[in-house]
């Protein structure tokens, strides 16, 4: 049994490969255990459908702790559960402390090595998530609200970790290039959220769907500075296809994101990331800002 | 979009703000309790049930409903206001403390805000109990074609396609929740010598008998009409958490600032303007004579966004009038 130890500062919220990183260096070998939690503060005015509160705005730690078995060589499974600590403003301007818990989601991953030779490396992994429905709300939806508040520091990007009354299905694809000092990452993730509870969302202010779709299309590139530190900056897009409750205002349905991070290896799989994060336009422009705390440990 | 009215900077204030008094353990102040549900459900869902009119659609008021303006009102963002108050048949303020009446179970008071004319909220306390922490509070969104007000425990923003925002339920504490009274703006201090017609002063509650015991006279203000207007703001618009009477209370902060300034005009300390809680605990520290440019109480009230505005809650926009006003006075001090 091996032992590995990881400190990441900051987060991918990617899945399921959310806390490779390098990602070559730590998807789980056969029969590897990795343990990790990821943890990012952020303040955040994200869009909210209910008609009478339009937004959901506040300041939220978002933790995600996970759990990835590699079964064989290109196969491993992941076990993701998120959970959100924030204060959410009200509408004259105070603010109410909230804890919810997001969608855990099991999944699988399948990597295939494209090109492998002594200066570089191109790989495409595939993955296929599912989530359990157990998002927290409340009557007083201020655990939707919380929620939201998190799915905005992540850019709005993950919808299934953050949706209440929601069973997603998320696949997803990535393909990165390494070759040092370079690498270069791009990944499409398609979360589809299934409706199971209207999520105390009222009747009379939200017009819920049975069904909702996105996509996240995101590129990352990173240069290896030295031995012990690397720098990367990474756009996410998301594209609010079919939303999952009807829009309450005019909002954009694409959410840019960026990323800047400096990485620092300890060893490999050790790796200290540390983030900023924010979105420059679109719903999120000017209302985001965070950055976090990462994880990991194996056997 | 109001999404859009933050910039950077103040993400990296609530940023810093927040990590920081999170991280050394400190309750911060603007964060308030949940209301208790159950309480608040004893209230009726829609205003026509409160027991404000007779007849909502011609807004007759009900039996023993009664207008009220105070002297000196809480800013808010120019929305005009209209005040309410009943009374069970036979019953009476106590007003042994005259800056804090306690008011008999089955108060009811209500505050109307409209916008461009058009009504926007009803928000409505009311007395369950004989303690002064036994009121319920609860905010009342009309419906666009004015027929009805439906209860937002929630509260609304930009409600009614205003940009008027609805405190949700456990905001009212924030504000209210500082004064044992709990009422505000319906004081010795408070009610007008003489009203207009139609409307409560101290004469007219007196000859109605809903106070006891019966105020000798209203109370004259001290000083000139700009020390006036400057003390009368201050105290309708920071005492009620800037007092040194705030009950005690558990839980979230909440408002409280912990400090020992006080904005209150109390019936005991009118004998002149250097007697005032204001000028004994504000000018010099907050307010440095002479000097509006250099005092943080013009600085925060002429200002905007979370952390540097005063009042705190419920307002986005200045209040040019009163800005002129404390600026007149500060330069006169």
């Amino acid at each position: 049994m091996r032992l590995r130890l990881a400190l990441l500062l900051a987060s991918s919220i990617e899945a399921p490969c959310a806390l490779a990183e390098p990602r070559l260096d730590t998807t789980p070998a056969p029969h590897e255990l990795q343990l990790s939690a990821l943890a990012h503060f952020g303040v955040a005015t994200t869009p909210f459908e209910v008609s009478s509160l339009s937004q959901a705005k506040g300041q939220a730690f978002v933790f995600h702790a996970a759990a990835r078995y590699g079964l064989s060589e290109p196969l491993s499974i992941e076990l993701g559960v998120p959970w959100v600590l924030g204060s959410v403003a009200q509408p004259a301007g105070s603010y109410v402390d909230a804890a919810a818990l997001g969608n855990a989601e099991l999944g699988a991953s399948y990597r295939l090595t494209l090109h492998r030779d002594g200066a570089s490396l191109v790989t495409v992994t595939t993955s296929l998530n599912v989530g359990a429905p157990l998002a927290s709300h409340a009557p007083d939806l201020m655990p939707n609200r919380v929620l939201a508040i998190a799915d905005g520091i992540e850019g709005r990007g993950s919808p299934q970790w953050f949706t209440p009354g929601a069973l997603p299905v998320t696949p997803a694809a990535t393909v990165q290039w390494l070759s040092r000092p370079w690498s270069f990452e791009g990944s499409l993730r398609l979360p589809v959220l299934i409706r199971v509870s209207e999520a105390d969302l009222p009747a009379s202010t939200t017009d819920t769907h049975a069904m909702a779709f996105a996509t996240v299309a995101a590129g990352e590139a990173r240069y290896r500075l030295s031995r012990r530190l690397s720098l990367a900056l990474r756009e996410q897009l998301f594209f609010d296809i079919a939303p999952f409750s009807s829009h309450t205002r005019d909002i954009s349905p694409v959410q840019d994101f960026e990323r800047l991070s400096l990485l620092v290896h300890l060893g490999a799989p050790s790796v200290l990331i540390v983030d900023l994060q924010t979105a420059i336009v679109d719903e999120l422009g000017g209302t985001m800002v965070a950055g976090g705390l990462r994880a990991a440990i194996g056997w | 979009m109001k999404v859009l009215v933050f910039g950077c900077r103040f993400n990296a204030t609530v940023l810093v703000v927040w990590l920081a008094l999170l991280g050394v353990g400190c309750q911060r102040y603007w964060v308030c309790d949940e209301p208790d549900a159950a309480r608040t459900a004893q209230l009726p869902q829609r205003l026509s049930q409160t027991g404000l009119y007779r007849d909502l659609a011609t807004r007759e008021l009900a039996t023993n409903v009664a207008a009220y303006t105070p002297r000196f009102q809480l800013w808010s963002d120019g929305a005009e206001k209209q005040r309410w108050i009943f009374l069970p048949e036979g019953a009476s303020i106590d007003t042994s403390d005259q800056d804090e009446w306690r008011f008999p179970a089955g108060t009811k008071v209500w505050k109307q805000f409209s916008v461009d004319g058009r009504a926007v909220e009803t928000r409505l306390l009311e007395k369950s109990g004989p303690g002064d922490a036994d009121w319920l509070a609860l905010a009342y969104v009309w419906r666009p074609d004015g027929s009805e007000a439906l209860a937002a425990p929630l509260g609304a923003v930009d409600a009614v396609d205003t940009d008027h925002d609805v405190p949700a339920t456990g905001e009212c504490a924030a504000c209210h929740g500082g004064r044992r009274s709990f009422v505000l703006g319906f004081s010795a201090i408070q009610l007008p010598p003489t009203a207009a017609p139609g409307e409560l002063d101290l004469e007219s509650l007196a000859q109605q008998g809903w106070v006891t015991p019966t105020p000798t006279s209203p109370p004259d203000l001290p000083g000139s009409s700009v020390e006036i207007a400057a003390l009368g703001y201050l105290h309708a618009n920071c005492s009620h958490c800037h007092n040194q009477k705030r009950p005690e209370h558990t839980g979230a902060r909440c408002f409280d600032p912990k400090s020992d300034l006080d904005f209150s005009l109390t019936v005991d300390s009118l004998d002149a303007v250097s007697s005032t809680p204001t000028y004994r605990t504000v000018v010099g520290q907050a307010v440095k004579p002479g000097a509006p440019d250099d005092s943080k109480l013009l600085d925060m009230v002429s200002s905007r966004g979370m952390f540097r505005q005063m009042p705190p809650l419920a307002t986005e926009k200045v209040d040019a009038t009163a800005v002129a006003n404390l600026r007149s006075w500060i330069e006169g001090l």
